[in-house]
């Protein structure tokens, strides 16, 4: 059987087409104020890419915040149990904890042994500890997001930041700046605040031992060492992190 | 609180009266907010109530007494021949004046009633306890504006009423004493034994509703049962009591039409009109709100007075144990009344999860969750944390925390 997801993400808009739970195409696109377009946008290339016809998908499952916008969905389903159930086929069917780090939201989700939600958490309504805040951070470093990692990788001497609200940091950071505080040892400062942040909310689940890592964040190799740091644990990045919602979108029963 | 009046000086005063001059400009009218409600009920007796709280229908041929929280023993008030007016608000508009009264991070509602005191609502006598820090400081900060007309309880936050019955009968004790020399009355013991009889009535046909709710999926919706208990702010406990009778017939005979898809139990920070959001959230994903324990609806209204004793002093404790004993504010000392409630509700009407308002910047709420979560997961209770404050941009986060809360139900 054909299905599709779709997962209308802040920054990103995703379609995977799956056929017998296999991924046959798949499309990303950012997320533009016209939902819609987006939507038409990746699915077309999707199936393009698929070689199939439009008309044999037999269901088409929409998630993420823009969900309720995609007309063409039968059926919507939350983020959280999406992410749970790509995350949860895709880590090898186990039960475990996901970390998905978007582009306004950061989760990090428990999961069972059947790919069932048994609890969430989700960061507050600002931005700190999530996509946007790197993408805001990089923008005051003067750099893209790969070079962002690679300023923070390089750093031998990471300074402490405080601050996590993407307000404030910046002003922290503007003020390390004048201090003549070399880049990359703020970079890896930012970095490891944010990964700070996302600890705690880990820490709040007693079964850590298998931690998956999914969402655009899992592309930023700094993001990932800093939090296995300071978890102390190895994070498994999942195969396309950033499609991992909208294939569990496409697989949930 | 009279003896303030010489810290805060004639800038403020002035700040003050921009700010009532300001207040003027801004519509207080709830009409079209509750239109938005009122068009969701199916329910005709609810018309009034609705009205009673568009149109704040008070009894002002009495002097009014308002009052905060939902420790101030109602029963002495009326005794006294006063109106009872519980002024707890939280009303965005209202926090915005406040703010510039209060401003920084303080706890949304204190700001709205700040706000909300620069309306023209007259006031005889504002009771203000000691039940949290915010409503503490309050008493100083509108002390310029009431001058005499402010009165103080010193509550001890310890619900243990073994230890602390004596002191919380002092300061009712010393409370009545002041509303009877204020209101030159002398109301007999018959007199508030006959207005304890009026709660307790009161009580009673609460109970009825509450019970009936819990029990009967989608029999009443979460609007209408919200407007039902704050009109017990305005309405006086027998005109109060008067509607809830008849709307209890009118929902004996009620043929529910909505599919809820989960049963849950709503806990925490407490819901006031006009700030719904949460309930509008719970509603808009279809779930039933078959229980709460929050201190503007169960906690206002579930309680009876208990006479022991028909003397004065027998009374007076016996408000002590219904307004005091059993409350479940985080500002006290008791978690365990909390927890008992949750897992008494949890088990009685058999609900799927809970669902715990924490109102930003009302710190204490926040304390309790770790303990919560923890007691809650070994009884193996689903418990979702919905953290916000009146402001409306995160409602779709929000949303999206509830809708997977639900999918993780299932």
């Amino acid at each position: 059987m054909i299905k599709a997801g779709i997962d209308i993400g802040s920054v990103t808009t995703k379609c995977v087409i799956v056929k017998d739970g296999v991924i046959f195409g798949k499309a990303i696109t950012k997320t533009p104020l016209n939902i819609e377009k987006a939507i038409d946008n990746v699915l077309q290339k999707a199936i393009e890419e698929a070689g199939i016809k439009e008309e044999e998908i037999k269901e088409f499952v929409s998630t993420g915040y823009g969900r309720k916008q995609c007309k063409k969905a039968n059926r919507f389903i939350t983020e959280i149990s999406a992410v749970a159930k790509g995350g949860h086929i895709f880590g090898g069917k186990k039960s475990c904890l996901i970390i998905d780090v978007g582009g306004q939201d950061t989760k990090v989700v428990e999961v069972n042994d059947r790919g069932l939600v048994t609890g969430f958490l989700m960061n507050d309504k600002c931005a700190a500890g999530t996509g946007r805040f790197i993408e805001i951070m990089s923008n005051i470093l003067e750099t893209d997001i790969n070079g962002f990692s690679s300023l923070a990788m390089s750093s031998k001497n990471p300074i402490k930041i405080n601050s996590t609200c993407s307000v404030f940091a910046e002003s922290e950071v503007i003020s390390l700046i004048t201090s003549l505080t070399p880049r990359e040892d703020i970079a890896a400062g930012l970095f490891n605040s944010i990964a700070l942040r996302i600890t705690t909310m880990v820490r709040q689940f007693k079964n850590i031992d298998r931690i998956l890592f999914c969402g655009g964040g899992a592309k930023i190799p700094a993001l990932k060492y800093y939090l296995e740091k300071n978890i102390e644990k190895e994070l498994f990045v999942l195969h396309e992190p950033q499609f991992v919602s909208a294939y569990g979108a496409a697989m949930i029963e | 609180m009279k003896r303030y009046n010489t810290f805060i000086g004639q800038q403020y005063l002035k700040i003050l009266k921009y700010l009532t001059d300001k207040r003027k400009n801004i519509s207080f009218d709830y009409k079209n907010e509750i239109e938005k409600y009122r068009k969701a009920s199916d329910l005709k007796t609810m018309n009034y109530l609705y009205e009673v709280i568009s149109k704040k229908k008070i009894n002002i041929d009495k002097p009014i007494v308002g009052y905060f929280c939902k420790t101030i023993p109602e029963e002495i008030i009326i005794a006294v021949g006063a109106t009872p007016l519980r002024l707890c608000n939280q009303d965005i508009y209202c926090a915005e004046i406040g703010e510039e009264i209060i401003p920084g991070d303080i706890c949304p509602v204190i700001k709205a009633i700040c706000g909300y005191l620069q309306n023209d609502i007259k006031i005889d006598l504002l009771v203000i306890p000691a039940t949290c820090d915010g409503k503490t400081k309050l008493a100083e900060i509108l002390t310029p504006i009431f001058n005499d007309r402010i009165y103080f309880i010193d509550i001890p936050r310890n619900s243990d009423y073994i230890e602390n019955i004596d002191l919380w009968e002092s300061a009712y004790l010393k409370f009545y004493d002041y509303l009877k020399n204020r209101f030159k009355a002398k109301p007999s013991r018959k007199e508030l034994l006959s207005v304890c009889k009026m709660t307790n009535k009161r009580t009673e046909i609460f109970r009825k509703i509450y019970q009936l709710r819990g029990e009967k999926t989608g029999i009443i919706n979460s609007f209408d049962y919200f407007i039902l208990t704050s009109a017990s702010f305005y309405l006086s406990p027998s005109d109060w009591s008067e509607h809830a009778e008849i709307l209890y017939k009118e929902l004996l005979g009620k043929v529910v039409k909505q599919n809820y898809r989960k049963r849950i139990l709503l806990a925490g920070s407490p819901i006031i009109f006009p700030n719904f959001k949460i309930l509008e959230i719970i509603e808009d994903s279809n779930c039933y709100i078959a229980s709460d324990i929050l201190c503007s609806g169960y906690g206002h209204l579930f309680d009876p007075v208990k006479i022991d004793e028909e003397t004065e002093l027998g009374i007076i404790r016996a408000l002590t144990l219904k307004y005091i004993a059993p409350n479940l504010c985080p500002c006290f000392l008791g978690i365990d009344k909390l927890l008992n409630a949750i897992l008494e509700n949890m088990d009685k009407y058999t609900l799927d999860g809970v669902v715990y308002y924490n109102l930003r910047l009302c710190n204490v709420f926040e304390i309790e969750i770790p303990i919560l979560k923890d007691i809650l997961k070994n009884k193996g209770i689903p418990l979702l944390v919905l953290k916000t404050d009146f402001s409306r941009e995160d409602i779709g986060q929000l949303k999206t925390r509830l809708e997977a809360f639900i999918e993780m139900l299932k």
